[in-house]
Parts: C-alpha cells; sequence; structure tokens
C-alpha cells in the first residue's frame, strides 16, 4: 500500500510538471506506463472499498432464523450430525462406528470442539 | 525534491525497461504471483464473509438449548421438563421445539421437518424452503407426498415457499404442524426433540445452564455463545480445512521467494557488475532491483485483491463451493454481505509483497557490494 501511496505521489508530482507531461504521440516513459497501472489499480481498489459499504437486506432471514428458533446455518445437510453442527454430538470422527473414516466431505470442514467450548 | 523524484522515476524507467528485457519470464512470474494472492486472499474473504454471515443470522438463535441424552446419544426430552426450565430464576421463556430429518430417497438428501412455533401451516398442509422446492421441482398448490415412520405415504399440500433471501437457514427445511409431525415420525404427545429458553440477562445464561445440568443430570445443555463459537472455528481461516488449503498457497508462495532469494543468474550479476562499473552506486542498483521488486509484488497485489474480492461478493466464491457443497444436494443459494476489513488487508499486503521484495534486495546487495570487476569476470 505504501509503495503504491509513494507511487501515486511521485506520478502526480511528476505530471504536475510541465516539461514531463505524458504525450500520447509520443514514446511513454516507463514510469508514466507504471504509474497509468497502479493509478487503474488503486481506482479498482478504491472501487472494491466503495462496493464493501454496501449492505444487503438480510431482515427475511433473520425473521424467519427468530420465528423458528434456528441455531445453524443449513450449508452442510449432507449427514446429520453436519446439518445441525451446533446441535450435534461433539464432531468426533468415528462416531457411526469405530472403523467408519469420516466419509462426508464436510466432516473434513469442522475442527474438532475445543475442551472448554461445550458444557457436555 | 523535484530532483528526488525525477532520480526515482529515471530508476523506475530503467526498471520497467529490464523488466521489458525478460517478458516471457517476468509475465509469468507475474501471473504466478497474482494467482498466489487471490488464493490466499479468497480464503481469507470467504471465511471472513461466512463467519460473519452466520454471526448476522443466528443472533437471534435461542439463548439455551437443552437436548436429553440417552446412552450417549440424543433422545426426546419429556416436556414435563418444561415447567421446572420455567420456574428457574432468570429464564423468562421456555419453549420446546419439535424438528428432525426426513431422508428423501427421490432427492437423496436429508431434509429437516420442522414445527414452527407461530402461524404453522394447516392439517395436511406444508411450507418448503426455496432450495428444496427447486430440486423438487415444486411449486404452492402442488402435493408432497413422503412415506413417514409407520410406512405409510402422507401427502402434504405445499401451501407457500419460504423466501429465497433465507436460503442460507431455510435451504432444507420444510414446515409442518404439530399433529402431522407427530403422526409422520411416529413421537407421542408429550415429548419435544429439544427445549429452546430465552433468558432475561444473556450474562446469566452460564449460571442458569449449571443450574439445570445440576437439577437434570443427563442433559446436554448449548449456549448461544457456544453455537456462535462452533461457527466461528468451522470458518476460521486459521484452523480446519482452510487453513489446508492456505498452508498449500503459503508454501508455494515461499517457495517463489525462496527462489528469487537463492540467487541472481549470471546474466543479471554480470549486468549489476556493468551498471558499477559505469559508475552506478550500490544505493543506485538496490534502489533499481527495489523498484523492480515493488513493481512486481504490488501490481500482484492490487490485481489478486480486486480479482479475490470479486471472486467471493460478486461470483458467489465459486472455487470453494464444490469444497463446501460436498455431498449436498439441497445446497443454498446465497450472497455474502461485503465487508473489508482495513487491518486484514494490511495484513495481505505485507504478507504478500514485504517478503517478495525483501527476498529480491538480498542476493542483489551480496552482488552489488562486490568489486564490479570480479562481479563481471564470474
Amino acid at each position: 500500500m505504501a509503495a503504491a501511496l509513494a507511487f501515486a505521489y511521485v506520478t502526480v508530482a511528476a505530471w504536475a510538471t510541465p516539461e514531463i507531461k505524458v504525450s500520447f504521440s509520443g514514446r511513454w516513459r516507463g514510469s508514466n506506463r507504471v504509474a497509468w497501472v497502479f493509478g487503474l489499480g488503486l481506482i479498482a481498489l478504491l472501487a472494491v472499498l466503495a462496493d464493501a459499504t454496501r449492505s444487503p437486506d438480510r431482515s427475511a432471514a433473520r425473521s424467519l432464523a427468530r420465528e423458528l428458533q434456528l441455531t445453524d446455518l443449513a450449508l452442510f445437510n449432507e449427514a446429520r450430525y453436519a446439518r445441525h453442527l451446533t446441535q450435534a454430538d461433539r464432531h468426533a470422527a468415528f462416531q457411526d462406528h469405530p472403523m467408519a473414516l469420516e466419509h462426508f466431505p464436510a466432516g473434513a470442514l469442522t475442527v474438532p470442539m475445543s475442551a472448554d467450548a461445550r458444557l457436555d | 525534491m523535484r530532483a528526488w523524484i525525477e532520480r526515482q522515476r529515471c530508476l523506475i524507467d530503467f526498471s520497467v525497461a529490464n523488466l521489458g528485457r525478460r517478458k516471457a519470464r517476468n509475465l509469468g512470474l507475474l501471473g504466478a504471483y497474482i494467482l498466489l494472492v487471490f488464493l490466499l486472499a479468497s480464503v481469507v474473504l470467504y471465511g471472513d464473509a461466512l463467519r460473519r454471515e452466520a454471526r448476522l443470522l443466528l443472533a437471534d438463535a435461542p439463548d439455551i438449548v437443552v437436548q436429553r441424552l440417552s446412552a450417549g446419544r440424543h433422545d426426546l426430552i419429556a416436556a414435563d421438563r418444561l415447567d421446572a426450565l420455567r420456574a428457574l430464576r432468570g429464564v423468562r421463556r421456555a419453549d420446546g421445539r419439535l424438528w428432525g430429518y426426513h431422508y428423501d430417497p427421490t432427492l437423496a438428501a436429508n431434509t429437516t421437518l420442522q414445527v414452527p412455533l407461530v402461524n404453522p401451516p394447516g392439517p395436511g398442509e406444508t411450507v418448503l424452503g426455496a432450495t428444496l422446492a427447486r430440486a423438487r421441482g415444486l411449486n404452492p398448490g402442488d402435493t408432497l407426498a413422503l412415506r413417514g415412520d409407520d410406512g405409510a405415504i402422507r401427502a402434504f399440500r405445499i401451501t407457500g415457499l419460504l423466501s429465497s433471501a433465507s436460503e442460507l437457514v431455510s435451504a432444507d427445511l420444510m414446515l409442518v404442524n404439530e399433529a402431522d409431525y407427530r403422526a409422520f415420525f411416529g413421537i407421542p404427545a408429550g415429548f419435544y426433540t429439544d427445549l429452546a429458553l430465552t433468558v432475561g440477562n444473556p450474562a446469566e445464561a452460564g449460571k442458569i445452564a449449571e443450574k439445570i445440568l445440576t437439577r437434570q443430570p443427563g442433559s446436554r445443555v448449548i449456549l448461544k455463545d457456544e453455537m456462535r463459537r462452533t461457527y466461528d472455528a468451522v470458518f476460521n481461516w486459521r484452523q480446519g480445512l482452510l487453513l489446508t488449503f492456505l498452508g498449500t498457497v503459503l508454501a508455494a508462495f515461499a517457495l517463489l521467494a525462496w527462489d528469487k532469494a537463492s540467487g541472481l543468474s549470471a546474466e543479471e550479476r554480470r549486468e549489476i557488475g556493468i551498471l558499477k562499473a559505469i559508475g552506478w552506486e550500490t544505493g543506485d542498483v538496490m534502489r533499481m532491483k527495489f523498484w523492480e521488486g515493488a513493481l512486481l509484488s504490488t501490481c500482484a497485489f492490487l490485481a489478486g485483491y480486486v480479482l479475490a474480492y470479486l471472486h467471493v461478493f460478486h461470483g458467489g466464491g465459486a472455487l470453494f463451493e464444490p469444497i463446501l457443497k460436498g455431498w449436498s444436494v439441497l445446497y443454498p443459494k446465497f450472497t455474502l454481505t461485503p465487508q473489508i476489513d482495513l487491518m486484514q488487508l494490511a495484513s495481505l499486503f505485507f504478507l504478500s509483497v514485504l517478503p517478495y521484495t525483501a527476498a529480491t534486495l538480498a542476493p542483489v546487495w551480496r552482488a552489488a557490494t562486490l568489486d564490479p570487476d570480479e562481479v563481471m569476470r564470474e
């Protein structure tokens, strides 16, 4: 970021100097080309920062979760212990039977609960 | 100041020309670098966004959920426990929840049947989650027939669909009324799946949970804070599968930086020797090489980060969807709430730009401090 800002400063200061203005007819200096690339990059970054300030409406999902007293996201519905992660037994592997390896991909995403994470 | 600026511009001119001389090599390097930053930033942005989404949507989850354990497994809980729980000081409300899973052979997927406390559907009616309705090709007015616990086929008329804006929490939901639910699963009256408590002061939830465990041994008590911590842990980019993914990316990045730091090509060393021989100072050579590294890495950072943002918040995290989806048939359609943490942005910048720039300078410094004659003769 610091380097990008330094570039922006160097470029603006250089362009403010009349004798080294960018000429569209002549051959561009390397530093001018760099300034253009970084200028565009910074504009894209600023656009991303501006875009990140919008907040989509989540009221429908929130009120449904409140009404139904929901406790979990419906992301992993492939296994009963992954559908309601917070309500399942501790996310122990081999919970179906001793030799059962974790066979659902969602099981690979979940991590073992820390010792103090639950009261049970 | 103007002289300093002009000097830096000349060094940048030279660096750009230098990069241009090995165009294919440097473009390849830039491409690989952009890909690394893109993957790194995507993992961090996606993990953070999902964690935030879970916190936001589940902010109104029950303060305490009480389950009954039987032989170490979650079992139905008797309704008479509700009165004992309501009598506890600090408990404002206690409700019995009815929910369960039904394996739908048509979809080869689990659906979640639930009884809403308010506005339950009428007898023989159901309200479906948008993902489930889409997967089954059902619309309001259609009938959904399922085989119940007793083997009998039960038909439910679909009276409505849950809003598609809530798919992240309702993808596989099927809402029915209490009588239908009990008949479908064969659950007698007087039993619930679990009990949900609302407490007056959330700070007292822990104390109330301890009281419940003392008075009703054999229960499992789950606090709202624990639910939040569960999702924090699942989507934490420093844990689980995301860490594995991130580790691979960081290892590739370390390899790139190491390759750069381990030495210069003979051509580059000769070039440094010539520059020194024609009067360049060590500092100038270092500055020129600094600009080379900084140009490449900052350019890669800007492009990689912007692409990662577009991928996560406008492309639905398409690269991660297969990982999260796993074998889920009823995978919800959702968009994540965009947010950029400036600290996180700064960390990514320093993690991706500084090591590379520093790695380029180390071998240059070694070559630039040698005698030009010695460097050119090597």
